[in-house]
């Protein structure tokens, strides 16, 4: 007798959340006192689980490395951005913000998203300007890439499938994990080295003649540098038509260090800092498309041992640095410059 | 933190980030070894030791030995993103693995994206018929479709009983009787008790062997209903399961540490 075996997936059962750490109210590391200093930092990553008396029951920990969960993160994003329907979705509904926006496809809503929407607007216009023109994108801190994906997404569906990626970008992408840089190689198999690369690099010392790509684009690495405002300087000078940035800011003139859940430095810009870049490109308009409360954003609690309080005075921008601001007639420029 | 008993904080993990994570990095590194010859990435703590709770070196080694026919076909079911999949790449010769991947609609795509663009040919399905009428090695890995929750209702020692040619299949096992247990996952799943499954495979009158790996990742289920919760409880390994690793090889194959079922 033969039987038919067939291997499906079930739904998991939901565990009622608990918060092992709550935020503190006065903040943890950010105080002077002594008994707040912070020695050394760890980071784990593990199951709790705790009994009705709070009293935590079982743990498990997981292996714990945080280029492991970058690589998983951004491999579902290509996952989602691969997804047919929602190329369906943009061929018939257009690759604009309303769409992005209209819920069918959460992932269109988050973050890199809407900054590849920005993107995509200067892509468009100097292909159109500049017919057979690659244009030149340089990504700091890539890990896998990407944001080529959901480019190429846009790029097929708003000409008929015609026009791809591999034919309009030159990409240049650099980032400091060996891991995710494989895996984006791996993924993008049969693309011309020529036109998609990928570097390994700390994101203040990368090598590049200004103006020597079109764009230039980073989701919140420039933060991770050792030099973040150089670093920045760097990235705006070698984008010879526009920047595109997630940038984390606080309400303060001066910039702070604050640690991020991957236990690693972060650096908050100041309004001195803003001014500083700005002063590094005369000639660009720092064009504001979005802000991002802290409160408010998809990844909470990323910032270690700040206070409720603290955490309410940052936020995010989504600015495109340019002079082509006939690209963005609709954006203010940004007022703390 | 650890060695610490003061959280600074909690950042909660989405399920992007857990076992498909681990196994998408895994298979990235085991590729970047096959490729490069480079070492560096896979022999890292945290891929070593995920590489470990999969058994990947152990059934890498394992498998190319149960028979001696060439190209080496495999029907591996409960797949998964396929970690075993590029462990086995790398443990061949071009051209030397025909491999067929059993695995859930949901996962397919996650499997694409990690092998498609590789050299090494595949199969992905949902079903298959058994038995089988080929000299394919099977893979029942129950040790892996657990991690998703896969098929609870499949009964893998029935499965086992119906195969005549060489397998292999990682079973999760109570030391005990037969007991559900919820993984940490937050799936429930069916632990055949050991004894009892050495007793159902030992009547299919076949040669099967088996090697037990007592407290294998222990703490992938929760303690059972009625365990003590206090420290000392939580903090010493119950080592209530473990990993049976059962093999069907119809040459007579040394191996140690595993014994007749």
């Amino acid at each position: 007798m033969s039987i038919l075996v067939t291997i499906s997936s079930t739904c998991s059962t939901r565990f009622q959340d608990f918060d092992p750490a709550p935020p503190y109210e006065t903040g943890g590391i950010d105080s002077s006192k002594g008994t707040n200093a912070l020695m050394a930092l760890d980071r784990a990553a593990t199951y709790m689980f705790a009994a009705p008396d709070g009293s935590i029951a079982h743990r498990y920990d997981f292996p714990d490395d945080s280029d492991i969960f970058n690589c998983g993160g951004y491999l579902d994003k290509v996952l989602q951005y691969r997804d047919d329907r929602l190329f369906a979705h943009l061929q018939r509904h257009g690759v604009n913000r309303t769409t992005f926006d209209d819920g069918t496809f959460p992932i269109l809503a988050t973050r890199s998203p809407q900054l590849d929407l920005l993107i995509y607007r200067v892509v468009r216009t100097l292909r159109a300007e500049m017919p057979g023109h690659r244009v030149g994108l340089f990504e700091l801190g890539c890990t896998v890439g990407e944001h080529f994906d959901l480019l190429d997404v846009m790029l097929r569906a708003s000409s008929n499938d015609v026009e791809t990626a591999a034919e309009a970008l030159r990409y240049q992408g650099i980032d400091i994990s060996p891991l995710v840089l494989f895996a984006g190689q791996y993924i993008h198999h049969g693309l011309s080295p020529d036109n998609f690369r990928l570097s390994l690099g700390e994101g203040s010392s990368f090598e590049a003649l200004a103006g020597s790509y079109d764009i230039g684009l980073s989701v919140g690495v420039i933060h991770n540098l050792k030099d973040p405002i150089g670093g920045t300087e760097r990235l705006l000078q070698l984008s010879g038509t526009a920047t595109v940035l997630a940038c984390w800011v606080c309400d303060s003139d001066e910039g702070i260090w604050l640690t991020s859940h991957h236990a690693a430095p972060i650096y908050i810009f100041g309004q001195h800092d803003l001014a500083t870049l700005a002063h590094a490109v005369p000639d660009r308009r720092f064009l504001v498309a979005d802000f991002i409360p802290e409160a408010q954003s998809t990844q909470q609690r990323h910032f270690v041992g700040i206070s409720q309080e603290a955490t309410d005075r940052l936020g995010c921008y989504h600015l495109i640095i340019t002079h082509r601001t006939d690209l963005f007639p609709e954006m203010s420029s940004l007022s703390l410059l | 933190m650890r060695g610490s008993s003061v959280p600074l904080g909690f950042t909660p993990l989405k399920s992007f980030h857990l076992d498909t994570a681990l196994d998408a990095s895994a298979i990235v590194a085991l590729r970047n070894r096959r490729l490069t010859g480079h070492t560096e990435l896979v022999r890292s703590m945290a891929l070593s030791e995920w590489q470990y709770r999969l058994a990947l070196d152990l059934l890498g080694d394992l498998i190319p030995d149960l028979t001696e026919t060439r190209p080496l076909s495999i029907i591996e079911f409960g797949a998964g993103s396929g970690p075993l999949f590029e462990r086995l790449k790398g443990a061949l010769p071009a051209g030397g693995l025909r491999y067929i991947a059993v695995g859930s609609a949901e996962e397919a795509k996650r499997f694409a994206l990690l092998h498609e663009s590789d050299s090494v040919p595949y199969i992905y399905t949902h079903h298959v018929e058994l038995p089988l009428d080929g000299d394919e090695v099977v893979v029942l890995n129950h040790n892996q479709a657990i991690r998703y929750g896969q098929s609870p209702n499949i009964d893998w020692l029935d499965l086992a009983c119906r195969l005549k040619g060489p397998a292999v299949m990682p079973l999760r096992v109570a030391l005990g009787e037969d007991e559900s247990r919820l993984t940490v996952n937050g799936h429930v799943v069916h632990l055949a008790g050991l004894e009892n499954a050495r007793a159902v495979l030992r009547n299919t009158n076949r040669s099967w062997r088996v090697r037990l790996l007592r407290g294998f990742d222990d703490g992938f289920f929760l303690p059972p209903e009625g365990t003590p919760t206090s420290p000392d409880a939580v903090n010493r390994k119950l080592r209530s399961t473990g990993l049976c690793i059962a093999i069907l090889a119809p040459r007579r194959l040394h191996r140690d540490r595993f014994e007749a079922a």
